[in-house]
Order: C-alpha cells, then sequence, then structure tokens
C-alpha cells in the first residue's frame, strides 16, 4: 500500500478550509439547535393514561404554550415548551404549574425537565472554555513528549476538528445540549491519540532515516500507520453503531454525531495534521 | 515472574470489584466498601432540583440593614448626636451628608467601629458613602449557601423522603436529589418559602379611607392576608417576636377541631411574648409569614407559658406543612428552583436495560471484529476487553462515581478505543516479522516498539478527560470520571496484561502467528 498524501496536499487544505468556512457560514445564519440544557425551557415525556387522549387533544389543550409535541414509539409523547425572552425563573415556574394543571390527570409523567434561563450561558461558557484549555494542555504535552513543530500541527488540526464539529451540529440540526459538548470533547480525545500515534511514528522515521525527503518520509509514516488507523477507526465506530442500534433514543444522538467524530478526527490525522508538519522543520541535524 | 503475579493479582481484584453490580445477588457476601456502582437519577428514577440562592432579596434586605445601622451609629444617646441629611440606601449603596464638617472624621470613625471591616467607608468633602465589601458580600453569600443547605435538609427530612442528596454546586446554586420522588412539587412547596415568621401589632387607628387609598402612615404598612389576599390589613411594621426565637411548632387541633399549629417559645421569646400579651389585652396582633397575615387575633388575656396557637383556616396538610417549615428555621434568603429534572422509575428501567444490552452488543462487535483480524491474539484482546469493562465498573464503584447514561455511552466508547493500545503492537508486530523477525522476539519488539506511542495517545486523552471533570457540571462529572477511569484501565489490560497473556500462550516457542500472512 503506497499512497501519496503529500501530492494532494494543496486539495486537502482547500477541502479543509471549504469545510471551515461551510461550518461558519452554518453557524452564523442557521446557528446550533440549542437543547433544553442550553437554551433553557420545558421538557416532558408524559404518556396518556387512556387513548382518548391524542396527540392533538394535548396540543389543542396547551395551544396558549405553543409546544412542540412528538410521538415517541407511538406510546409516549414529547412535549417541549420554549422558555419566553426574558422570563424569570419564576415565570418558568409559574408556566410548568399551569402546564401540569391542564394535563392534570390525563397522563402520567416518565420525565420532566425544566430548565430556568440562567443555568444555560453559564454551561456554554464552560463548555467552550473547557475545550480550548484541553487544546492548550495537549499542544503543551506533545511539546514536551515530541517538539513544537508537532505540537502546532496538533493543535491547528485540532482547532479544525472543532470548528467542524461545531458545523456538523449546526448543518444536520442535532440538538446541541451537555452530552454535546462532551461529545466534541471526546472526539478531540480520540483525535489526539490518534495524531500522537502518527506523530510517534514520524518521529521514529526522521531518527531511522537521515537522508530521505521530508514528504516522502511523512507519506512513509502516514502509510505504514494506515492500517492501524483505519482498524481503531471500525473499532470504534462499531462500538458506536451498538448504541445507535440498542441504546434507545437518548443514545443515538451521542453515537451518530461521536462516529461523525471518529471519521472526521481519523480524516484530520491522515490528511492534515501529518501533511502539515511538511511545513514546520523537524530534522534537528537539517542546518548541520 | 513476581511482576506477573503482581498484574495478575490486580487484574483479579479489579473484576472482583465489579462483581456487586454485574451481579447484585452476590453483593451481600462483599464487604461494605465493595459495593454496587451508584445510579443516576436517570437511571434509577427521581427528582432534581437545582436552586439558586436570591442573593439580590438578600443583599437589598442587608442593605436596609446597613441604613439602619447608620442611623442609629450616628444617633446614639450615649455617644451623642452627629447631625445630616440626605441618608439614602441605593441598591445596598448608602450615602449620607454630615452637617458639619468638624465631624466628619469623628463620625467616620463611629461608623467604623460599630460596621467593622465588612463595610467600605469613602468620605469626598461631607459626604459619606458606605457599601459592603466584595469579600463581605462573598462571605454572606456563602453563610446563606451553607444555612440555607442545612435547613432545606431538615424540611425534606420532616417529610421522610428516602436518601436525599443536598450539596452546593459551583459556589452559588444548591443541588438536590431525591431518588424515588417523581413528583416534586410538594418538596417544591416547601423548599419555595423563605418561611419569616413575625409577630406584629395591629394598627387600630388607621382608618378604612387610608386602608383604601394605600398610603399607610410612618411605621405602618398594609399586609394582604394569606388566605385572602385581597384583603389587607394595617401593622405596625416593629417587630414585637420573631420567630428565630420559637423553640417547637406542631400541627394540632383546636377546641373546634379545626387544624391549627401549635408554637412554643424558647426563654427569651416567651418573655417578650408574655410582655406583649400583657400590656395589649383586647387589641389584635399578626402573625405575619413572608409578608402575609396567616390571622389576626384579639388578645384576650395575657399568655404567660410561651405557648400560642395559630389558626388560620389551615387544611391538616397545611398546618403539618407550616409546622415543619417554623421548626426547621427561616431560609436567609430566598430559593428560586432554576432547574428540574424528573425521571419516572419505569423509565430509568427502560434506560438501564438500553443500556446493558447496548454495551453488551458493542463489546461483541469489537470482539467478532478483533479475533477476525488478529486470530488467537483476537481472542486475548477480547478476553482483556472484559476485564477491561469490568475493571471501568468495578473501580468507578470503588471511587464513588455515579453511573449515568452518558456513562454508559461513555464505557462503550472506551472500549471501542481501548482496542486501539491492542492494534498498535499487534500491528508492530506484523511489520517486525515482515521483516524477517522471529515471531518470539516480533513479539518482544512489538509491544516495546509501541509502548510510547499507546503511552502519549492514551495520556493526552486522560488530559481531555480530566478537564471535563474540571469543567462539566452533573451527569457530564460522572461521565468524566468514567473516561478516566477507563483510559487507566484500558493502559492496565491491554499493555500489561495482554501481553502476560500473550507470553503465556507464546510459551517461549517461536509458534506461527495466525494473521500474520507469509510473503
Amino acid at each position: 500500500m503506497k499512497l501519496k498524501f503529500m501530492k494532494y496536499r494543496k486539495l486537502s487544505y482547500w477541502i479543509s478550509g471549504l469545510l471551515v468556512a461551510l461550518s461558519i457560514l452554518s453557524l452564523a445564519t442557521r446557528g446550533l439547535n440549542y437543547g433544553i440544557d442550553f437554551a433553557g425551557g420545558i421538557s416532558m415525556e408524559v404518556t396518556p393514561v387512556s387513548a382518548d387522549y391524542t396527540i392533538d387533544k394535548m396540543r389543542h389543550a396547551l395551544a396558549d404554550f405553543n409546544p412542540e409535541l412528538q410521538s415517541i414509539d407511538n406510546k409516549s409523547i414529547l412535549v417541549r415548551v420554549g422558555l419566553p425572552k426574558g422570563a424569570t425563573d419564576a415565570q418558568q415556574n409559574q408556566r410548568v404549574a399551569e402546564i401540569k394543571n391542564i394535563l392534570g390527570d390525563n397522563v402520567q409523567y416518565s420525565q420532566v425537565q425544566i430548565v430556568g434561563p440562567k443555568i444555560g450561558g453559564e454551561l456554554v461558557r464552560g463548555g467552550i472554555l473547557a475545550v480550548l484549555f484541553s487544546f492548550i494542555l495537549m499542544a503543551v504535552y506533545v511539546w514536551v513528549r515530541y517538539r513544537g513543530g508537532y505540537a502546532v500541527g496538533s493543535f491547528l488540526s485540532l482547532v479544525l476538528d472543532f470548528i467542524i464539529m461545531f458545523g456538523f451540529f449546526s448543518v444536520t440540526g442535532l440538538e446541541f445540549n451537555q452530552t454535546s459538548i462532551a461529545v466534541i470533547l471526546m472526539g478531540v480525545g480520540y483525535s489526539i491519540n490518534d495524531k500522537v500515534v502518527n506523530y510517534d511514528r514520524i518521529e521514529e522515521n526522521i531518527k531511522k532515516y537521515h537522508k530521505m525527503p521530508m514528504s516522502d518520509l511523512i507519506d512513509l509514516s502516514v502509510n505504514e500507520m494506515l492500517r492501524r488507523t483505519i482498524m481503531t477507526g471500525v473499532s470504534t465506530i462499531l462500538a458506536m453503531v451498538a448504541l445507535y442500534l440498542f441504546g434507545g433514543t437518548m443514545l443515538q444522538e451521542f453515537a451518530i454525531s461521536m462516529t461523525f467524530a471518529v471519521i472526521m478526527g481519523t480524516m484530520t490525522s491522515i490528511y492534515i495534521s501529518n501533511v502539515i508538519l511538511y511545513h514546520f522543520n523537524l530534522r534537528d541535524n537539517e542546518e548541520k | 515472574m513476581f511482576k506477573k503475579l503482581a498484574i495478575i493479582f490486580v487484574a483479579v481484584f479489579g473484576v472482583l470489584l465489579a462483581v456487586p453490580t454485574l451481579a447484585p445477588s452476590l453483593a451481600p457476601y462483599f464487604p461494605s466498601w465493595i459495593q454496587p456502582i451508584s445510579l443516576g437519577l436517570d437511571l434509577k428514577g427521581g427528582a432534581q432540583l437545582l436552586l439558586e440562592v436570591d442573593t439580590d432579596t438578600m443583599f437589598r434586605e442587608k442593605g436596609m440593614q446597613l441604613y439602619d445601622d447608620v442611623r442609629s451609629a450616628l444617633i446614639d444617646r450615649d455617644k451623642g448626636v452627629i447631625r445630616f441629611s440626605n441618608l439614602r440606601n441605593n441598591d445596598g449603596v448608602v450615602s449620607l451628608v454630615v452637617r458639619e464638617e468638624a465631624e466628619v472624621s469623628d463620625a467616620k470613625g463611629r461608623l467604623r467601629s460599630v460596621l467593622g471591616d465588612s463595610v467600605d467607608i469613602s468620605s469626598d468633602d461631607k459626604t459619606l458613602t458606605l457599601a459592603y465589601t466584595a469579600k463581605a458580600k462573598e462571605e454572606m453569600v456563602q453563610d446563606a449557601l451553607a444555612r440555607s443547605i442545612e435547613i432545606v435538609r431538615r424540611r425534606i427530612d420532616a417529610l421522610g423522603t428516602k436518601e436525599p442528596s443536598i450539596q452546593s454546586q459551583g459556589g452559588k446554586y444548591i443541588l438536590i436529589q431525591l431518588p424515588g420522588v417523581d413528583n416534586p412539587e410538594r418538596i417544591k412547596e416547601l423548599i419555595g418559602q423563605t418561611a419569616k415568621m413575625t409577630f406584629h401589632l395591629v394598627n387600630e387607628n388607621v382608618t378604612q379611607e387610608q386602608l383604601s387609598s394605600g398610603h399607610a402612615p410612618k411605621g405602618t404598612e398594609f399586609l394582604p392576608f394569606m388566605d385572602a389576599p385581597d384583603q389587607k390589613i394595617p401593622v405596625y411594621t416593629r417587630i414585637e417576636v420573631s420567630g428565630e426565637s420559637l423553640k417547637d411548632s406542631q400541627a394540632d387541633f383546636d377546641q373546634h377541631n379545626m387544624p391549627v399549629v401549635t408554637t412554643t417559645f424558647d426563654a427569651t421569646g416567651a418573655r417578650k411574648f408574655a410582655k406583649l400579651t400583657t400590656d395589649h389585652v383586647n387589641e389584635r396582633f399578626a402573625i405575619v409569614l413572608d409578608g402575609k397575615v396567616l390571622s389576626a387575633p384579639t388578645i384576650r388575656e395575657p399568655i404567660p407559658g410561651g405557648r400560642g396557637q395559630i389558626s388560620g383556616g389551615f387544611t391538616l396538610q397545611g398546618a403539618k406543612d407550616l409546622a415543619v417549615l417554623l421548626r426547621s428555621g427561616a431560609l436567609p434568603a430566598p430559593l428560586q428552583v432554576i432547574e428540574e429534572r424528573t425521571v419516572g422509575a419505569g423509565l430509568g428501567a427502560d434506560t438501564i436495560a438500553a443500556g446493558k444490552v447496548a454495551s453488551l452488543a458493542g463489546m461483541i462487535f469489537i470482539m467478532i471484529f478483533m479475533i477476525f483480524c488478529y486470530r488467537a491474539f483476537g481472542v486475548i484482546a477480547s478476553f482483556v476487553l472484559v476485564v477491561n469493562l469490568a475493571m471501568i465498573i468495578g473501580i468507578s464503584a470503588l471511587l464513588g462515581a455515579t453511573l449515568t447514561l452518558p456513562g454508559i455511552a461513555g464505557i462503550v466508547l472506551t472500549l471501542g478505543m481501548a482496542v486501539d493500545a491492542n492494534i498498535l503492537p499487534f500491528e508492530r508486530i506484523r511489520d517486525e516479522i515482515r521483516e524477517g523477525v522471529t515471531p518470539l522476539r516480533a513479539v518482544e519488539a512489538g509491544f516495546h516498539r509501541s509502548m510510547k506511542a499507546v503511552m502519549d495517545g492514551n495520556l493526552t486523552n486522560l488530559i481531555c478527560s480530566l478537564v471535563l471533570f474540571q469543567f462539566g457540571a452533573g451527569p457530564i462529572r460522572g461521565f468524566a470520571v468514567t473516561l478516566s477511569v477507563g483510559v487507566l484501565t484500558t493502559l492496565f489490560t491491554c499493555v500489561s496484561l495482554s501481553k502476560v497473556i500473550i507470553d503465556w500462550y507464546m510459551n517461549g516457542k517461536n509458534k506461527k502467528i495466525g494473521y500474520v500472512k507469509n510473503k
């Protein structure tokens, strides 16, 4: 197996740039589909006590609240009510009481989530801060264990991962909640593992082949590691397929976005984080 | 040899830790520190409330208190009066103008000695400005948080909820977890009240016209009745006896068999209450709870024993609740419910079932894949994967981590990524054999040479998990603990344990390694 990654380096850059532009465009126009964790609001999963109490009846009864109703497995109904702009926590609690009052004894509640307006913003800020902070820590680690060029390479491709992951949530309209932040961080974790493993081989080959031109050396290393890169990716995706098939509705979005993160991380490992090293001086003895 | 034994011992021990979780019927045979992993509310069902201490209201009250303190410090009968004007309270910032320039430093000194270090005092010409320092405010918040937690605990305990967990979160919130509770409305009602009770005299001189105009004379306010909010009654603002002097309160029935709340004052309260009822026979006094009048009975005769009875048209439930509230004390500031999550027990059970099936299926998928690609070595990788899963669960349980739905997803993800630490040496072994190295030496070299990559890859991953733990909240934190444990158990099982088993499998002979095709 000998694939020429360096030859198509420019193409990789263009595609990455395009994806980043698309992501930013989508984030700017469509934004993220914030879940109740961040946007606040009311989400209830209810089961009607009798079959007479249909989703239409419920929609009619709750019309004042402009709810979003969705049937789950023909068994229960998901009721979602957004948080009006500028509503206070007290008003929010008032609305919950009113809704429960209207639904009364017609339904049983299997799940109720109420998030006030205050908490969301703090979580988003905390989440983004966490991700950026982890980037810096990881870059420092790579710097200490390997060298500066690798640190810059991994940092740049992680930022790329990060933006495109956000773009993914925006374009697909998947709900963005606390778990999404976890997915993005775990995606970053997967990605950095992948990159470090490849860098380890490049560093080893630099020591082994003193004369080989850098672009050939990178190509060789990536090819040597390609089998492992794909194997690990497939194994992780298989685990996510199991989650998607058997984990119930709540884990499906986790499985989808994590699968994307794995594919994404693998792609940026092969096409970006390695080839970008070409621009950095990695050999100690080049000037000697 | 010793190293091998140690590795096997750790593996067996790690698996044993998970037995109570995986087979709950065996849990009684284990010591108390090896118990099943605790399940999050999303898995076992229950209610979770996140409360915020309403610090705005608290600071406003503190500001009013500061205003009063300043006034009484300057108009002191013993030390003499310092004349001032324009005393104002602007959102907790109190300002005043001292009449005589010569008295400015005197005023500052006196305020300083009365108010202490918790207040900043600055002066500009004859104007003094006072405000609580940031440090004092922070201390107030922490103090209010600690006291609120204590009071909320007492109120919830009085309801007999099983294993409630009440703790502070993020330095300003209170997280209440109530397993098994699927409708927290009553609890919300109980903790939603400040329960500040005070006794006031009723101002009988107020005319009906004044009452309907809404203009209360100085020192008097018009308060609504609890059971008839439209109806107001004029009471003096002066507090005769405060609820802080209550020693006990119980729900009971009066002579007409109506529910009432009986109250018992402590010594100071009893003395004040006796004086109040002796001096004001045939006048009315108002029992005020959180700004609403519960009842305003006429004092028939002095009540010396410190025991009283509050009737206010209660239901039995209402009387019981009020008794609980009065017993547990008043909150230092109102609490706002800012987040509520309730999961029914049925849904929780479904979620656990789905999580179990998904983890099992994930394991089987990965095993089939590994055995297909690496034959005998794949079987070994599959075996250590099972050990890995058991160790993640066992060690998480030992650390007291809570397993949540995202946590289950995290475990499945960890298993998928864990095999990387096997794939790396296995691929390395393939490379070595292709270069003509004998299988036995290839195994040694494969594990040895891939070590650095495995370590670095996993440790950077660990950084991610630790950051997630530091910044995450609620279920995400449990998820982060599971992931961090997973990185460590992965390193142990895939590196140390696999090597021990592979050595045993190779048995010191140059066996053919199944997955490497001959050239």
